[in-house]
């Protein structure tokens, strides 16, 4: 069916027997659900129950490919995982950039699935056929970065890639994630899904190559595209994602001091203007990419001296605003600490910012925290981030996550902002009520990206009233959609409008690479990956109940800048949700109906019960 | 004809200032007040890159070159968010 894009093969490694099993994938599963995220997701479908426990044996890491990871295209960077969190409770997609997923195509394969436990920490060495499971307890109290370095010696191949775990994994947090040459799968606690099974790292080197179906024109397409994305991207390659933080808080927007207010007093210091002026250092750019929007920034003076790393929007949103903090030294400092100890950042400021707001409220003592911890203390911020990496004292609670405090603290949950217990993004619902919407239905929890970034939409088009009701369920949907497919190609979302993949699908790369149109049925192979995560989900447990916001949203308008007086009240979002459930063919439950799964190819899920 | 124009966020990167004020004395095209911020600036803010809002409200990218400007307005400049 394919005559390029496509390896047609699985490696799966049992760490408790030792059984290494390369299996063939049936091409129809890239036909219904094109690779990455959507053949993560079936294979978690079929292989792990409703009662797996997330830190089992019987959980999986399910680690997929697309058909342009690894090309000679722009930024064809990405892989998937699936598993189930143990952050959430739930199933877990995530995706990450890096050379760990084109690297298993080099050496042949499409997909890794590790299950099972080993006996002792171990890494698994991926050199194009030979695939072993090796030794690794001297390294596995190690530091990420640490990490890398050793087992490119151990494995005597310097050019390999590694994606690994660092010591909050292994320590118990449930914020752990998994660290890829510097990027990450951030969210959910991947990482300590990893430790569960004794597993430090994965280290891959393949020099093969990926068949393609017209691979000359591919090559000039590329050229194209790359150049598209270089000038289309200006700003990205200045300032990345960072640039959105003024201009997010120039619309009232900019969740601050735990999501009390959208707009931050400390702003002019933490934008990506000031950054550029006074800590940018370079440009870093994943595998292919043109527009290299990752900014490594380094701090030069004061109580962070010496610290590096690379904020993104979303990390100086929740160690920024989130934690009224304007110190932008002490973002960086927090940042480079979650990527030595492999903590998600988004998740690990968001948490801050709520104890913040619980010690402020008396309900964290100082003696509880062991420290003063007031919103506004860069110092303190960053001493918790610390204690969090290395699960003392009062860093190892806020390190388990929210269904963790919740449990412990109840009288806490007001001050949690999370959907299914993730993390809140750096987007303010009461002043964008589709991401709100967005963050209620995304098939992880409140994510911005897998629930469907509709601040674009909102802001810049002239079709939607950001503070408006209607339509938003329809149009969540449609990026919802958008984003899956795109989650399950293998290219970055930075770049995906230069090749052409948008909600509206044109080009024809996909002809080219694979020799299959899959053009006219993107659209309808992402409602067909969301739906199959919503089934995924319902047999978890999640019902309509689930899809809702914290009261802070629901409940207490936003008091100040220009969405001032606006909240999204159970009114209004129970307005949305019916309409995205009516867009999406699910019952007034949340349930996907029969007849949508029969019109989307998902029969098989139906026999099934 | 007076536009107010604002530069939000990395925009006045680009432009090296944080607003303007344009005079004209007759309705102008979108385009034309964005010609003369090229040439006032030497930057081109150019679509897919930018984004613009007239007062307030989004201007989609394909839609820039249709706008007739008739009255006193507030044009706002900022880059084209793509997701994060």
């Amino acid at each position: 069916m394919f005559k390029g894009g496509y390896l047609g093969k699985l490696l799966r490694v049992n760490l408790s027997n030792g059984s290494i099993v390369v299996e063939n994938v049936d091409p129809d599963i890239y036909r219904l659900f094109l690779g990455g995220r959507g053949a993560a997701a079936y294979y978690y479908y079929r292989e792990i129950g409703p009662d797996t426990d997330p830190l089992s044996p019987d959980n999986k890491l399910i680690f997929f490919t697309g058909p342009l990871t690894g090309l000679s295209l722009p930024s064809t960077t990405k892989f998937q995982l699936a598993t189930r969190s143990p952050m959430t409770g739930l199933y877990l997609c995530s995706n990450s950039s890096g050379r760990v997923g084109p690297h298993l195509k080099f050496a042949g394969y499409d997909g890794l699935i590790v299950e099972g436990r080993a006996a002792n920490p171990v890494f698994i060495y991926i050199n194009n056929d030979s695939v072993d499971v090796r030794d690794a307890s001297s390294l596995w109290e190690e530091r990420t970065s640490r990490v890398e370095k050793r087992l490119k010696e151990l494995a005597g191949e310097p050019r390999a890639a590694v994606m690994s775990i660092g010591p909050a994994a292994f320590k118990g947090a449930d914020l752990a994630c998994i660290m890829v040459d510097g990027r990450s799968f951030g969210r959910g606690g991947t990482g300590r899904v990893m430790a569960s099974k004794n597993l430090k790292a994965v280290v891959v080197y393949g020099s093969g190559k990926i068949p393609v179906y017209e691979a000359e024109r591919i090559n000039d397409l590329g050229k194209t595209a790359a150049q598209r994305a270089r000038e289309g991207k200006p700003v990205h390659t200045r300032f990345g994602t960072a640039q959105y933080t003024g201009v997010m808080n120039e619309f009232g927007c900019y969740p601050s001091y735990n999501f009390r207010t959208g707009v931050f007093d400390g702003i002019d210091t933490i934008t990506a203007e000031y950054m550029e002026k006074h800590y940018k250092v370079k440009n870093l750019a994943c595998y292919r990419c043109p527009v290299a929007c990752a900014q490594l920034c380094e701090v030069k003076e004061g109580p962070f001296k010496g610290f590096k790393s690379d904020p993104e929007y979303e990390t100086i949103g929740a160690f920024g605003g989130q934690c009224g903090v304007s110190d932008f030294g002490a973002i960086v400092a927090a940042n480079s600490l979650c990527d030595e100890y492999g903590l998600d950042t988004m998740s690990t400021g968001t948490i801050i910012a709520y104890a913040m707001e619980c010690y402020e409220l008396g309900l964290f003592t100082e003696k509880e925290l062991g420290m003063k911890l007031p919103f506004g203390d860069g110092e303190a911020m960053v001493a918790m981030v610390k204690r969090m990496g290395e699960m003392e004292g009062f860093g190892a609670e806020l390190a388990r996550g929210f269904r963790y405090l919740a449990q412990k603290y109840p009288a806490t949950v007001p001050y949690m902002m999370h959907a299914k217990w993730m993390p809140f993004a750096a987007y303010e619902p009461r002043g964008f009520h589709g991401i709100g919407l967005s963050y209620g239905t995304s098939s992880r929890g409140a994510c911005h990206n897998v629930g469907g970034w509709t601040i674009r939409d909102e802001l810049l088009t002239g079709e939607y009233d950001p503070f408006a009701i209607k339509g938003k369920g329809e149009l969540v949907k449609v990026i919802q959609d958008t984003r899956a497919y795109i989650d399950s190609l293998g290219i970055c979302t930075v770049v995906r409008s230069a090749m052409g993949f948008t909600d509206k699908p044109t080009g024809n790369v996909l002809e080219l690479v694979t020799g299959y149109d899959f053009m006219p049925e993107l659209m309808t192979i992402g409602e067909r990956i969301y739906t199959l995560e919503r089934l995924i989900l319902g047999r978890e447990g999640v019902t309509r109940d689930n899809d809702y916001l914290p009261d802070r949203i629901m409940k207490e308008k936003l008091p100040e800048g220009p969405a001032r007086g606006h909240m999204l009240s159970k009114e209004m979002y129970d307005e949305m949700l019916d309409e995205y459930y009516r867009a999406r063919g699910w019952d007034k439950e949340g349930r996907p109906t029969p007849e949508r799964l029969q019109e989307l190819g998902l029969e098989f899920c139906l026999r099934e019960g | 004809m007076r536009i107010a124009v604002r530069y939000l966020g990395p925009a006045s990167s680009f432009s090296n200032t944080a607003s303007d004020v344009l005079e004209f004395d007759r309705p102008v095209s979108l385009q034309q007040v964005l010609d003369t911020i090229t040439a006032r600036h030497n930057y081109n803010f150019t679509p897919p890159a930018w984004a613009l809002l007239l007062e307030g409200r989004g201007v989609a990218n394909e839609n820039w070159a249709g706008i007739l400007i008739e009255a006193d307005a507030e044009i706002t400049i900022l880059p084209h968010l793509s997701g994060g």
